[in-house]
């Protein structure tokens, strides 16, 4: 059964022990974003701080619901034991189906609205995250909402949000990204105000979705309903006519300033490092805050894998990318974006390889807006999600002279990619380059090196023989 | 926070932002951040304010 909402998910993380609760009272000033960290980087539970210092009872955090594979498992009402693998594949069955939204009237994160001069974005626990960060960031699990004014597409995606003041938030949309595209598109040229709504703790399907890149004009909002098998809820906005999800726990409604901007970050990034310095961000004037009785904000304190960030994307990017892929006719079997990659790396099995493959991967992945420069092709015989067999494949496959193909690019390079210059991040210039772990089309079959293993170089029959006597060796089950 | 002006680079055809009190009318050379290329304001093929 699909989880209503965030409370329903946190009763089910609670009985299987992937949920821990903080009773005492913990300071948002860092101590919540320090704890979590840490649990992070021993792959813990989520956590649930009940008791914010400065909030009155009933105000929480919760951080990391899918931070670890067990905990999206449980999101895609899946065996909390099942391998990635199998969340790969249960994702990307289900991601074929779409189910409509369903409207409704009344919603519980309308419980509670303030607008106009009541609006006080501090009447809510958002958390100075870490050291350095530029302020208090109320949105890094959400989901944010747009519209593009001409075609009525809606659009989900997951942006950082921090408070600037009381009624207005500053942002840092990447310039390459979706909602970017829409606001310098679409209401810049009029100078129009984009509306937009910040959704914070919803049910965990829709947050994956937001994290995923859909091609522009795809509603994620049906995808999630898909995923979830059963339609999300929506009910419109106070304020404007976006639909936001009805279940979620907080809602931040406001625009878009197309004539203003405001100082924001830096921020504990997805990669694993604070983003710079302060810079300039789109600043959001809030003109609703709308939520549940007892809200609970979904928190996820970006750093070095893992977290939300890297195991969500790792899923929803590589579904993603494996689509495409085939789009252009690769001849893909898998891919896999390892959580320690952080989406820097990504690798793709391919049914057979060689450079003109390999050249046609790294096509894909530089084609248009580029979030990832390492790319290791390797052949069908590899298994995509065992690092051990990659390494192995890369060492030994890959020729470091014909073997690394490069693509340089200006205008749509990540900004967030660590090794780049900051001239480069500035200029969003780039290169990705692909790294072809596949024996080369035009060698004869004779000269092809025959992998030393089990699987490859024994007989049949002999296999057959020693799994059969495996007990009999004294080895235990043979796995 | 700050006012702002969008202009067009007419070497790259790059949109960029530059801040209005400083800039705008200003006699100011602005610097393209995607080709460098240096040009007033008034040269711009599109200034959305």
């Amino acid at each position: 059964m699909p989880f209503s909402d965030l409370r329903d998910f946190i009763t089910a993380i609670e009985r299987t022990g992937d949920l821990h609760r903080i009773q005492r009272e913990v300071d948002w000033d860092m101590e919540v974003g320090a704890v979590s960290r840490r649990v992070f980087e021993q792959s813990g539970p989520a956590l649930w701080f009940e008791n914010v210092k400065d909030y009155p009872s009933g105000y929480s955090i919760l951080n990391g619901p899918v931070a670890t594979w067990r905990r999206v498992a449980l999101a895609l009402d899946l065996d909390p034991d099942s391998s990635v693998r199998q969340i790969y594949a249960a994702y990307e069955q289900r991601r074929e189906k779409k189910i409509k939204p369903l409207r409704v009237e009344s919603a519980p994160c309308q419980e509670n609205v303030m607008t106009g001069s009541d609006v006080d974005i501090y009447r809510l626990p958002a958390p100075m995250v870490h050291d350095g960060d530029g302020g208090r960031y109320i949105g890094t699990w959400d989901i944010v909402i747009t519209k593009d004014p001409e075609s009525g597409w809606s659009n989900w995606g997951m942006y950082r949000f921090m408070t600037h003041t009381r009624n207005m938030l500053t942002g840092w949309p990447q310039a390459t990204s979706q909602l970017a595209l829409v606001m310098k598109g679409k209401y810049l040229p009029h100078i129009k105000p984009m509306p937009i709504a910040i959704v914070i703790g919803c049910e965990p399907v829709s947050h994956l979705v937001a994290t995923e890149p859909y091609r522009p004009g795809e509603d994620e909002v049906e995808h999630a309903g898909g995923l979830r098998g059963c339609p999300v809820e929506l009910v419109q906005c106070k304020t404007s006519d976006l639909m936001v999800p009805a279940q979620a726990e907080i809602v931040i409604e406001g625009e878009v300033l197309p004539d203003r901007i405001a100082l924001e970050g830096p921020f504990g990034e997805y990669p694993g490092y604070r983003s710079g310095t302060m810079g300039e961000g789109v600043l959001v004037q809030i003109t609703a805050i709308t939520h549940r009785k007892n809200p609970i904000i979904t928190l996820t304190t970006l750093g070095i894998p893992p977290d939300d960030s890297s195991i969500a994307a790792s899923l929803t990017a590589a579904i993603a990318m494996k689509r495409g892929l085939k789009r252009r006719g690769v001849p893909v079997t898998e891919v896999y974006v390892p959580p320690e990659g952080v989406t820097h790396l990504v690798v793709v099995g391919v049914e057979h390889g060689g450079s003109q493959v390999a050249r046609q991967v790294l096509d894909f992945f530089t084609a248009r807006r580029v979030m990832v420069s390492k790319i290791i092709v390797v052949d069908r015989d590899v298994d995509v999600f065992d690092m051990n067999q990659v390494i192995h494949a890369f060492s030994t496959k890959c020729h470091p002279g014909r073997g690394i193909i490069l693509e340089h690019y200006e205008g749509r390079g990540n900004a967030l990619t660590p090794c780049y210059s900051a001239d480069e991040r500035r200029r969003l210039k780039g290169t990705s380059a692909v790294f072809d772990a596949t024996w080369p089309e035009e060698w004869e079959e004779e000269t092809v090196p025959v992998k030393s293993s089990f699987e490859t170089t024994y007989p049949a029959a002999l296999k057959a023989k020693v799994l059969g006597n495996w007990r009999s060796y004294g080895l235990g089950e043979k796995t | 926070m700050a006012t702002i002006f969008w202009v067009t680079c007419p070497q790259c055809q790059g949109e960029f932002y530059c801040h209005k009190e400083e800039l705008r009318h200003k006699k100011i050379q602005l610097l393209c951040p995607y080709c460098s290329h240096r040009f007033l304001d008034e040269e711009s093929p599109k200034i959305v304010e």
